[in-house]
């Protein structure tokens, strides 16, 4: 059986059969992504959807951390039609159980640290992203700006298991959610 | 369905059986083999000991219980739907290279069995040309045997071929020698007569010359007669098309004829909406000039009735002649249209034969119908132009 779990964590074959699990179930996404500013910086939110399984739920009962590492990028088209990245962030958000308080801890950027009793809200948080990418005074007018953004999940210790080391992207099918705004004028930001 | 389409039906209904056995059998060693997950007991003692723990060290050991159960319950989730994936990849990839790898098996045994089916079907339509490559195997064993066997069917053809021609010829030079025969003994025996009367300076020689001399010219006008008809038979008449009016064809011969048919009733009901057709008038009047010296010859002292009816049915052109006449025994009736068949006294056998010829070469077919003792019926389909 371990064999077995180790083969079924090799991303290449996770990825085959994520083709097929897509026919049947749909696969993570992230909602449309709003950005607005807030405080003289560009601000985006956006949600993960349909990221947790009953499977990923059981890990996350165990008192492991799950943990989604976010990455966001701002790129700037001008005017020749020159891209490029004017901005780069990443996210860490983890949820993690404690069997013995019942209680789920949410770590936000690790920097918050919020306490959930019940397993649907911590799953809403954690799935929940809101980053400034980066200063209004940086927006052109006339240059064109889009916002990509992905997730991907951590890797957790199975003692059970011989390579002790389990990547809980199987869980995804190693299909990491991604998702790209649309190009949005300099003009427009400036306006919100 | 065909054999290929059947043994490759039969393949994919296998493959996916056995595809819904594999991800039965899978599902079941994993619900086996992950059984304990389902057992909720065994999670709430562990919760149970995590939260009645008595010591820092024992609650340790409890959590890290619990943990690793959770941890293998959620692995167990995710192997169960990558089983069932893992399962339907194996077997649909399984079940194409089965059905092509069957495909290209059946195509190369049926391959032979094909051009064996098609072979055969030619050799049956009379093309004795055909040979087939030979394919290794038992397969090769059939092929050979039909090769040989249209090697063996061509030589028995060809033999059949020379006796019929050699039949035919003995018909043909027996009929001659009979017909030529009764001419030239009346020719010898007028002659001998003559001879004998001259000698003995008969004084009714002059009367006597006159009458031998006529029937000499009688026998020799019978010998050019048969000479022509069987010249005319071996000479295959091409006919030359051109528009002729069929009705106005028949009544002609009626009416130059009306002297031989006296005593006869001829009824004639031809259809006016025939147009006019594509006919070589000469050899087609020959047909029709047949066909009445037929009826005629079936009558006892020329006393009977004839109906000739002429319409148009389904772009062809027929023609019926029919009479009551003496008709033909059943055993004969499939030889009437064999050259130098005659069931008469007289006669070269050749004037049936000559109306099939010439109704073929026109493009059309001729059909007999007849009743010993009742008559006959003579019916020529011939084509109708566009």
């Amino acid at each position: 059986m371990p064999l077995l779990l180790k083969i079924l964590g090799i991303k290449a074959i996770g990825t085959i059969i994520g083709l097929l699990v897509l026919l049947t179930k749909s696969s993570p996404g992230f909602t449309p992504i709003i950005i607005s500013i807030e405080k003289d910086s560009v601000i985006i939110e956006t949600s993960l959807k349909k990221c947790f399984s009953k499977g990923l739920d059981e890990i996350i009962m165990s008192g492991s951390e799950v943990a989604i590492f976010y990455s966001c990028w701002l790129f700037e088209k001008d005017p020749e039609k020159n891209v490029k990245t004017v901005a780069e962030k990443s996210l860490y958000q983890s949820i993690t159980f404690y069997p013995a308080e019942n209680r789920f801890y949410v770590s936000i950027d690790q920097d918050s640290l919020i306490i959930f009793t019940e397993l649907e809200q911590a799953k809403t948080a954690v799935s929940s992203v809101k980053m400034s990418v980066v200063p209004l005074a940086l927006i052109k007018d006339n240059n064109l700006y889009s916002v990509k953004i992905d997730a991907v999940l951590n890797t957790i210790e199975i003692e059970a298991i011989e390579a002790k080391q389990f990547d809980l992207n199987a869980f995804w099918n190693f299909k990491y959610p991604r998702q790209n705004s649309a190009w949005v004028k300099g003009k427009e930001f400036l306006k919100r | 369905m065909s054999l290929r389409g059947k043994a490759i039906l039969i393949f994919a209904v296998m493959s996916l059986i056995y595809t819904c056995f594999l991800i039965a059998f899978m599902l079941y060693l994993t619900t086996t083999t992950f059984g304990i997950w389902e057992n909720r007991e065994i999670e709430k003692g562990l919760v149970i000991a995590v939260n009645s723990a008595q010591s820092p060290l024992e609650q340790t050991q409890a959590e890290k219980a619990l943990k690793t159960y959770r941890q293998l319950k959620g692995l167990r989730n995710l192997f169960e739907g990558q089983i069932i994936g893992f399962s339907l990849l194996f077997g649909t990839v399984f079940f194409l290279l089965s059905v092509i790898i069957i495909s290209l098996i059946l195509f190369r045994i049926t391959r032979p069995l094909r051009e064996l089916s098609v072979a055969l079907s030619k050799a049956g339509k009379g093309d004795l040309e055909i040979t087939i490559s030979q394919p290794r195997g038992e397969i090769g064993k059939v092929v050979n045997a039909f090769n040989e066997m249209t090697v063996q069917l061509k030589r028995s053809r060809e033999r059949l071929k020379q006796t019929e021609r050699i039949a035919a010829w003995r018909d043909a030079a027996r009929t001659m020698a009979h017909e030529i025969r009764n001419p030239l003994t009346a020719i010898r025996l007028s002659t001998e007569r003559l001879i004998k009367r001259f000698k003995n300076k008969d004084k009714d020689l002059p009367k006597i010359l006159e009458k031998s001399s006529q029937m000499i010219l009688t026998e020799i006008n019978t010998l050019q007669k048969l000479a022509k008809e069987f010249s005319d038979f071996a000479r295959s008449p091409y006919p030359a098309l051109k528009p002729t009016n069929l009705n106005t064809l028949i009544k002609e011969m009626i009416t130059d004829y009306e002297d031989y048919s006296k005593g006869v009733k001829i009824t004639k009901i031809l259809d006016p909406k025939i147009s006019k057709i594509y006919l070589d008038k000469e050899l087609m009047r020959r047909v029709f000039l047949n066909l009445l010296k037929n009826s005629l010859d079936a009558f006892d002292n020329n006393k009977g009735e004839i109906l000739i009816k002429t319409e148009r049915n389904r772009g062809k052109v027929i023609v019926y002649f029919e009479d009551n006449g003496s008709g033909f025994d059943s055993e004969n009736l499939d030889r009437v249209f064999d050259p130098y068949f005659t069931t008469k006294t007289k006669g070269t056998g050749l004037g049936l034969a000559v109306v099939k010829q010439i109704v073929n070469e026109h493009g059309g077919e001729v059909i007999i119908e007849s009743e010993s003792g009742k008559g006959t019926r003579i019916i020529i389909r011939l084509p109708l132009p566009g």
